[in-house]
């Protein structure tokens, strides 16, 4: 087929710019890689592997701040997912990603083309993918029917795809900032097991070796979805639709079982394997040639294709789902096709490699791309960026402290269950199916999902945390708090932290400002990663988070995961027995900047954030940690948005207890702060001086469990006393309440 | 005894009642391809959950034409014991072993939660470890578990005690007399949108379903009436 212009008119009329290759990239690839004019179907897949969700070309130099390596890391960044080491021969495998801008265009088919992806990451690695988590961030839903109908349909597109492919999902967070309102999050986490000797590699090489093409067939949809991932939105963005992929979760069902197969009963058959995410088949098979230091040669006249009439670029960029790439050993081609056909998949050997470092392109008798394979993965020039610190950060450390009083602690409370973020998102999560599989022994609701392995006695838990206000307000301290929230999700159910995932949400940072905020954060993040000795193994960017020029909150999310040596000794979040004694542990003070409280009485967030020391954390979740591995420790809550009252709460809604406390050193206002480093744990009587001990200052007895289902506390110049029925009741009802409303 | 577990693609909660059976009651349990034409050799059969050809077109619709479905009928008819939960009931209902169909949800969602059923009838072989009327709590999972019949259909399942499970307190998607689950005349066949499978462990939240699968032991090749 003839193409779509000459080279010189390429040159002349710069299409690539719409594509977001930059002139100057342009050049370069001309002057200095190819020492001629890249063809239109060159120049297409360069903007594809040269834009930023492909080649993180901005990013980079401030990714190479995290640690990936440790004890137990036996794959880190680089590859689909990272792989984790969690003794007896197993390994598990976990990645996040975002598909915040799908979401935001489509929600339905957004969301779940972003678990069909992150579910072929796993998978590609050789894992089967046992839980998924989601992490969610709308515009306020209160008076915006448009926004309840977008969080309605991205929650039902997480569900439908993960239910459909039989995989729970366990938990997650959601949260309602009006920074959201054009520029929806959505963050999809999955995690897989597997046999350490199953490990697969994204890789292809062996002259003569075939390359396989299997799953759903190439149709015109989501071309340059990479390239739409990596521009920010503006009002035009109704014309950009056509980028948004549509998910059968079906076909993926079965290319999985397909995949699993062949990885577990025939790995001598298959070389590598790696899934069509963004930028589609070039992505996918040029990955593979450079990691096997190799050259291919693909006809894609034998790609399945859905439609007539597709030029090679459209082949070439289609980001159409359920499709996997194999590199097969020559004359194992049949044996791999006797496996999909069970499966009634289509499976097409498109090429073969060779020897000779070069990416070539047959379509239609003619060869339409004959680049070195560096060229489109190697070669992309890293962006310097430069960064200023915003000024608001400025005024905020000069700005004295804003401390609320609050005259009537329990109304405060009512009113604080009643927040979107807080509120109970039961509402959501029980549209999904968080059971199948069952080996689901926390599911949505906890401070972090909790899985067994089944015939072990580990367990594996699982968290995503990112709170947007507190980064936008301090973005070292707000990416190390992200990293702080994560860790004690995890000890909180009596789990050892190993590693973590990350989507990295951020605005356009060609924006010095965002770029600082993108740098500084992360600084905060590794930081911490270094000190609580949990590597980065996988993670994502998304950058250009913005709608109309306005950018969201920086929003680092993290995936954390944290092995359970015993599965019986999960620590509950809800209190246990009355009787038992409640410790508040940390220190309350007057954390109100970027605070719930905050923004339900200011209607905005400000101010400067406490610092915080990371090895006085990590020390406390380690003391805590060994207490719950002991015996010692009956239930564990985070404190979190909405503070130590939330807190409270939600450690007695779904029980028949109460608690009677003596919190008389705090003001009304501080059972609403936003401290870190807290916990509220309850303990046996009989522990409580042991614990007490073992906590020293960390830790102070605040009063018991009760048999009635009150919640009362002596506040300073205040008395609390709520029926716990009347907040759960609030708490639950609030969500749905909003959703179904319809003003 | 030997247990078949079917697969059709799609299906996913056949894990699930694998390990239910072989995992937790020791039972002799077999995966069994939806391309096979024979169940020879089988004692009972079981329809998980799951979303069978991605229940395009609609639920169960596209199972039904599957190679293995004589067969399970066939077994059915020598009154050996047939058992489908979730999908696996919506399968039975589309092949015509049980009647009635299962329509979407009232609240047009997906929901998966813990609900409180009742135990109508103990006399079947698979709930003869129950007692009679006793409230039990199994989870849920699906978005078209609403059961309709017509008023005949209704009123002779009522009269012949083939409603096995009813919801109780609430009933979680619309169906007609609160019905959670039902078994055929013969009551050698049972359908439930409920998961007993999913609550056979306390480290899963619950027991309540294991009665269910040690009844069905029980009762091995014995042929009930209800």
């Amino acid at each position: 087929m003839k193409q779509a212009m000459t080279p010189e008119e390429i040159k002349e009329k710069k299409p690539y710019i719409d594509w977001s290759l930059t002139e100057h990239e342009y050049n370069y690839i001309a002057d200095k890689l190819l020492h001629r004019l890249p063809n239109y179907t060159e120049t297409g897949l360069f903007s594809a592997m040269w834009s930023e969700h492909c080649s993180y070309k901005k990013s980079k130099p401030v990714l190479r701040l995290f640690p990936n390596k440790g004890k137990r890391i036996l794959q880190g960044p680089g590859e689909g997912a990272g792989v984790v080491d969690i003794d007896d021969g197993q390994a598990v495998v976990f990645k996040a990603e975002s598909h915040n801008h799908p979401t935001t265009v489509e929600p339905y088919q957004g969301a779940a083309t972003g678990v069909g992806g992150i579910l072929r990451d796993i998978f590609s690695m050789g894992a089967r993918p046992i839980a998924s988590l989601d992490s969610l961030h709308f515009g306020e839903i209160a008076h915006d029917a448009t926004m309840r109908y977008k969080a309605e349909q991205t929650v039902k597109g997480v569900g439908d795809y993960g239910n459909c492919m039989g995989i729970p999902t366990i938990g997650g967070e959601t949260t309602f900032d009006p920074c959201y309102q054009g520029n929806i999050l959505l963050n999809a986490f999955n995690l897989g097991i597997m046999d350490q000797k199953n490990m697969e590699r994204g890789q292809a090489s062996g002259v003569g070796n075939a390359v396989m093409y299997v799953g759903a067939k190439t149709g015109r949809d989501g071309i340059h979805g990479a390239t739409f991932a990596s521009k920010d939105f503006s009002k035009e963005h109704a014309t950009q639709r056509s980028a948004v992929q549509v998910g059968d979760p079906f076909m993926e069902k079965l290319l999985m079982e397909a995949c699993l197969e062949i990885i577990e009963e025939h790995p001598e058959w298959l070389v590598g394997i790696q899934d069509m995410g963004a930028a589609g088949i070039v992505s996918s098979s040029a990955e593979m040639a450079s990691e096997g230091k190799s050259g291919m040669d693909l006809n894609l006249d034998l790609v399945p294709q859905r439609e007539p009439n597709m030029s090679a670029y459209e082949i070439m960029l289609s980001e159409s789902q359920e499709r996997m790439l194999l590199c097969v050993k020559k004359g194992h081609e049949d044996d791999v096709k006797k496996v999909f056909d069970y499966y009634d998949l289509e499976v097409v050997t498109i090429g073969r490699i060779t020897d000779d470092g070069m990416y070539v392109l047959h379509h239609d008798g003619q060869v339409v791309c004959n680049i070195p394979v560096h060229t489109l993965v190697d070669d992309v020039l890293e962006e310097p960026s430069e960064e200023r610190e915003p000024a608001r950060l400025q005024q905020a450390r000069q700005a004295p402290a804003w401390v609320p009083e609050v005259a009537n602690a329990g109304a405060m409370l009512k009113q604080m269950l009643q927040q979107p973020t807080i509120a109970s998102d039961r509402y959501f999560t029980q549209q999904y199916d968080s059971q199948v599989r069952t080996s689901t022994v926390v599911g949505p609701g906890s401070d972090a999902g909790v899985l067994r392995v089944r015939g072990t006695k580990k367990g594996i838990a699982m968290t995503n945390d990112g709170n947007g206000r507190f980064v936008y307000l301090d973005p070292y301290i707000g990416g190390a708090r992200a990293m702080a929230e994560a860790a004690a999700n995890i000890v909180a159910c009596g789990a050892e932290p190993l590693a973590i995932t990350d989507c990295l949400n951020y605005g356009d940072p060609n924006d010095p400002e965002i770029f600082y905020e993108l740098h500084h954060s992360v600084m905060g993040m590794a930081d911490a990663c270094k000190e609580f000795e949990t590597p980065v193994v996988s993670g994502n960017v998304s950058l250009y988070n913005e709608n109309d020029d306005k950018a969201i909150h920086p929003t680092p999310m993290v995936g954390m995961v944290g092995l359970v040596h015993d599965i019986n000794h999960v620590i509950p979040m809800k209190a246990q027995q009355a009787g038992n004694v409640v410790f508040l542990l940390g220190q309350t003070g007057d954390d109100f900047a970027g605070s719930e409280l905050q923004k339900m009485l200011q209607g905005d967030i400000s101010g400067a954030l406490a610092p915080l020391n990371l090895k006085d954390v990590h020390q406390h979740l380690k003391k805590l940690l060994k207490l719950e591995q002991d015996g010692l420790v009956q239930s564990t809550h985070d404190l979190s948005e909405g503070g130590l009252g939330v807190a409270l709460a939600e450690t007695l809604f779904h029980t028949e207890l109460g608690m009677k406390l003596d919190l008389a050193d705090l003001t009304a206002a501080q059972l609403f702060s936003e401290s870190p480093d807290r916990f509220v744990i309850t303990v046996k009587a009989e522990h409580a001086v042991e614990v007490q001990q073992a906590l020293g200052d960390y830790a102070k007895q605040v009063g018991t469990v009760t048999a009635d289902h009150r919640l009362q506390a002596q506040m300073r110049g205040q008395y609390l006393n709520e029926n716990v029925a009347t907040l759960e009741k609030v708490y639950e009802e609030a969500l749905p309440c909003l959703m179904k409303s319809k003003a | 005894m030997k247990i078949a577990v079917i697969v059709f693609p799609g299906s996913n909660c056949d894990v699930d009642i694998y390990e239910a059976l072989h995992s937790v009651c020791g039972a002799q349990v077999e995966y069994v391809s939806h391309k096979a034409t024979s169940l020879t050799g089988f004692d009972a059969v079981m329809l998980p959950g799951g979303f069978s050809y991605g229940d395009y077109l609609r639920c169960g619709a596209i199972a039904r034409f599957a190679n293995i479905i004589p067969a399970i009928k066939k077994m059915a008819s020598e009154g050996k014991l047939v058992f489908g939960t979730c999908n696996g009931f919506q399968i039975l209902t589309e092949m015509g072993l049980l009647p009635g169909a299962l329509k979407q949800n009232d609240s047009m969602q997906f929901v998966c939660k813990p609900v409180s059923l009742t135990v109508e009838n103990n006399r079947t072989p698979f709930t003869s470890r129950y007692q009679q009327n006793v409230e039990i709590t199994l989870p849920i999972a699906h978005g078209d578990g609403s059961f309709y019949a017509d008023s005949a259909t209704i009123d002779k399942l009522e009269q012949n005690h083939q409603v096995v499970f009813r919801y109780a307190h609430e009933n979680p998607n619309g169906s007609l007399n609160d019905i959670a689950g039902i078994c055929n005349e013969r009551g050698n066949v049972l359908g439930m949108m409920p998961h007993p499978e999913r609550a056979v462990e306390e480290i899963l939240g619950g027991t309540d379903g294991l009665p269910l699968f040690k009844s069905l032991l029980d009762h091995g090749t014995v042929k009930a009436e209800a």
